[in-house]
């Protein structure tokens, strides 16, 4: 599933009359079985730009392909269309509502025209895959649950679908490093088994380390697209360290002001670690 | 996009805007009163120019003063019929089974609908040169009073000022549901009614959960910082009338009067 | 559904109150909702069974007052009934659910709230009677219309209500109405 993105706006007048651009002119596109990450700071329209992607708002200007079909065109098949893109939202255990876990996490397969057996098979899927057993909590209320588990249940209702596209909306905010790696581990999973995944994150360190291509958006335009890499060493050089730049590229400038020049392409932890021990091996031969 | 909705009010500096708003919903009522007490043609005639001379102070567009009694035309037919049709007059004109139309049935239908466009057009002149905030604080003022036959009338202020603060956030949230279980696959156009009912479930269930989830955490703020707190708020100081108001609140008691005088 | 604090009564009130603006905006952009669907009635229905009738009677006159004043719905002229019908909901099935105690929830519930929506109704027909028409055969005239255009609403009233109120327990944001009996249910 590729999607492209011609010439994409999205606008909105507040009640007192005054115009807003939240999009302006984005032209893009993402391959099928990437893992494409979405930065920028808060209210540069991040959120409503994965909005536009999954169809649950029209743009004002522009066009969304998917395989080459404009998903807002009259008579493309919406239905299809959910069943193509799954979106884990911000605090996505609010859409929490049945009474079972089950029935739950099944919502979403209704009109997916799956035999009964089928619908079960996939659930057990999405609630083994989220780490529970499924027996065990099957006939819960989801809403009695912990708030984490109340998560996860929301997203096996989410992944239940198998979408092809999975969107994202910060999802590692407010977990504990514990909790944030153990996610992330599960996103990447889902994306080497096909998925493309858009993932929006404040998560530098998250985005640096997982994605493998990075759209970055500042009040509501592309600023920079490209190979994760490239856009944060691009970003360095433009902001110069004001936004977009990593802990460890943070570290490396440091260091350069100590006197300890490395290479500018280090933006994860894992570079930086590697380009130290060869410093200090580097160090001990010489 | 955490904004209050502001209802029908048009912003402006007519004299109706300046009017302070406890001063215009008395007089709301004063030219109710008026035109529910209106009897012959002269009482029709002064109300009929107290409300265009009212329109041509208000500094609003005609048309849009009077649109939403447009809106509701349909309704205003409807009620005029069924007077018509159901009231037990004289001078019977015809008359099948259970319908009577008479001549009184009709002045009877043409009277109620007169009167509630009047209204009508009183209440959206109240409407659309004040804002919602201002209506509900005055409305705070004016159920002081029943205090005296026991109405808690200050923890009913606090209740709705929280309710005011509420709505821009549960708007929010409301909307990010929607898109959620849309986003999920939700679908609302069944004809069924059972499985209409059904489907508002994955909205309904959710808002109500978030919305007394911010309930609750409010109110263990309110209870930890004690809630005396709450009551002795900081309220808006109130304007004092002016003399305008004054004016226009005797030229509305004198308009009622004059009208129940002729009345009876 | 006792043991609610009184601080925390009113703000439950005021979100429901809240929520009363809020529904019919949400639910607007779904064709035919509002009107089969009457979203301000619940709000008002569950802060009657929540909180107690003074709070249900509290929602039922706030709710549809500020909506009409900061959205325009619903329009003036249905204001005045509107009034009437929801003080009368809030207030009869808050005081029902204190008086009918059957040991099952879902059966008091639904006596609550079957008797507020059936005298809601009717008290709301005999005020718009009164309101808009003087003749003798019209009060039964208005009263039975609302009954015909409204009994969707009722059914999806009966339907939504008491799962709300059952899944607001099992989240823990209201208590349980009979904790041991919810164990083996």
């Amino acid at each position: 599933m590729s999607i492209k993105i011609e010439k994409l706006s999205y606008s909105y007048t507040l009640p007192s009359g005054e115009k807003v651009e939240a999009l302006k002119d984005i032209t893009c596109s993402i391959e099928t079985g990437d893992f494409v990450g979405i930065m920028g700071p808060t209210g540069c329209g991040k959120t409503t730009f994965i909005q536009l992607l999954a169809g649950l708002r029209s743009p004002t200007g522009g066009r969304i392909y998917l395989d080459g079909e404009d998903i807002n065109v009259r008579g493309y098949d919406r239905n299809r269309l959910r069943r193509t893109v799954g979106v884990v939202f911000q605090n996505p255990e609010y859409q929490l509502f049945a009474a079972t876990v089950e029935k739950d996490v099944a919502f979403g397969l209704k009109y997916n025209g799956l035999s009964r057996s089928e619908v079960t098979g996939r659930v057990r899927w999405a609630l083994e895959t989220m780490g529970f057993d499924f027996e065990k909590v099957r006939a819960q209320s989801p809403l009695a649950l912990s708030g984490g588990e109340k998560r996860r249940v929301a997203i096996a209702g989410v992944i239940a679908t198998k979408p092809k596209i999975l969107i994202f909306d910060e999802p590692i905010a407010g977990l504990d490093p514990y909790g944030r790696r153990n996610f992330l581990q599960f996103i990447r999973g889902m994306n080497q088994t096909g998925t493309t995944v858009i993932m929006v994150s404040h998560n530098l360190e998250a985005l640096a380390e997982y994605t493998r291509h990075l759209l970055v958006l500042e009040q509501g335009r592309l600023i920079d697209s490209g190979p994760t890499r490239e856009v944060f060493a691009r970003l360095q050089q433009r902001n110069n360290g004001a936004f977009g730049q990593t802990e460890a590229q943070r570290i490396v400038a440091l260091l350069a002001e100590g006197n300890l020049a490395l290479s500018s392409a280090i933006i994860t932890y894992d570079d930086l670690l590697s380009a130290l021990k060869q410093e200090l091996n580097g160090g001990g031969a010489g | 996009m955490k904004t209050l909705p502001t209802g029908q009010y048009i912003p402006g500096d007519s004299f109706l805007h300046q009017l302070e708003a406890r001063a215009k919903i008395s007089c709301l009522f004063l030219l109710i009163a008026a035109v529910l007490g209106a009897s012959s043609f002269w009482g029709y005639a002064l109300v009929l120019a107290t409300i265009s001379t009212l329109l041509l102070l208000s500094g609003l567009p005609i048309r849009g003063a009077v649109a939403p009694v447009r809106r509701i035309s349909w309704f205003l037919l409807i009620i005029l019929l069924m007077n018509a049709l159901f009231f037990e007059g004289e001078a019977v004109l015809a008359s099948w089974g259970i319908f009577h139309l008479s001549r009184g049935g009709i002045e009877q239908g043409f009277r109620v609908v007169g009167n509630l466009v009047l209204i009508l057009i009183l209440g959206n002149l109240l409407t659309m040169t004040t804002l919602p905030t201002q209506v509900t604080t005055a409305l705070e003022s004016l159920i002081k009073p029943l205090k005296l036959i026991g109405v808690p009338t200050e923890e009913v202020a606090i209740i709705i000022s929280v309710a005011i603060q509420f709505i821009p956030t549960l708007l929010e949230e409301t909307e990010l549901i929607k898109m959620t279980q849309i986003a999920r696959g939700a679908r609302f156009e069944s004809k069924k009614l059972s499985e209409r009912a059904a489907s508002f479930l994955p909205l309904v269930v959710p808002i109500f959960i978030s919305s007394f989830r911010r309930a609750e955490e409010l109110s263990l703020a309110m209870e930890a910082r004690g809630y005396r707190k709450a009551r002795n708020r900081t309220k808006p100081k109130k304007a004092p009338l002016a003399p305008a108001d004054y004016t226009a609140l005797i030229v509305c008691a004198l308009i009622c009067l004059i009208q129940l005088l002729w009345r009876g | 559904m006792s043991k609610l604090s009184s601080v925390k009564r009113s703000i439950i009130t005021a979100a429901c109150i809240g929520l009363c603006v809020v529904l019919p905006m949400a639910f607007h952009s779904i064709p035919n909702a509002g009107r089969v669907f009457l979203p301000m009635h619940i709000p008002v229905l569950l802060s009657g069974l929540i909180c107690g009738w003074s709070f249900g009677l509290l929602c039922g006159l706030a709710g549809p007052l500020l909506s009409t004043l900061l959205t325009g719905m619903p329009p003036l002229a249905f204001l005045p009934s509107m009034l009437v019908e929801l003080a009368v909901y809030g207030v009869v099935c808050g005081l029902l659910i204190n008086l009918v105690r059957t040991k099952n929830l879902y059966t008091d519930l639904y006596i609550s709230l079957v008797v507020a929506l059936l005298a809601g109704r009717v008290v709301a027909g005999i005020a718009q009677a009164l309101l808009f028409s003087a003749g003798s055969y019209s009060i039964a005239a208005w009263t039975g219309s609302y009954f015909v255009t409204g009994w969707p609403g009722i059914l999806l009233q009966l339907a939504l209500i008491p799962a709300v109120v059952s899944a607001l327990m099992k989240a823990k944001l209201i208590p349980a109405r009979y904790p041991a009996a919810r164990q083996s249910a």
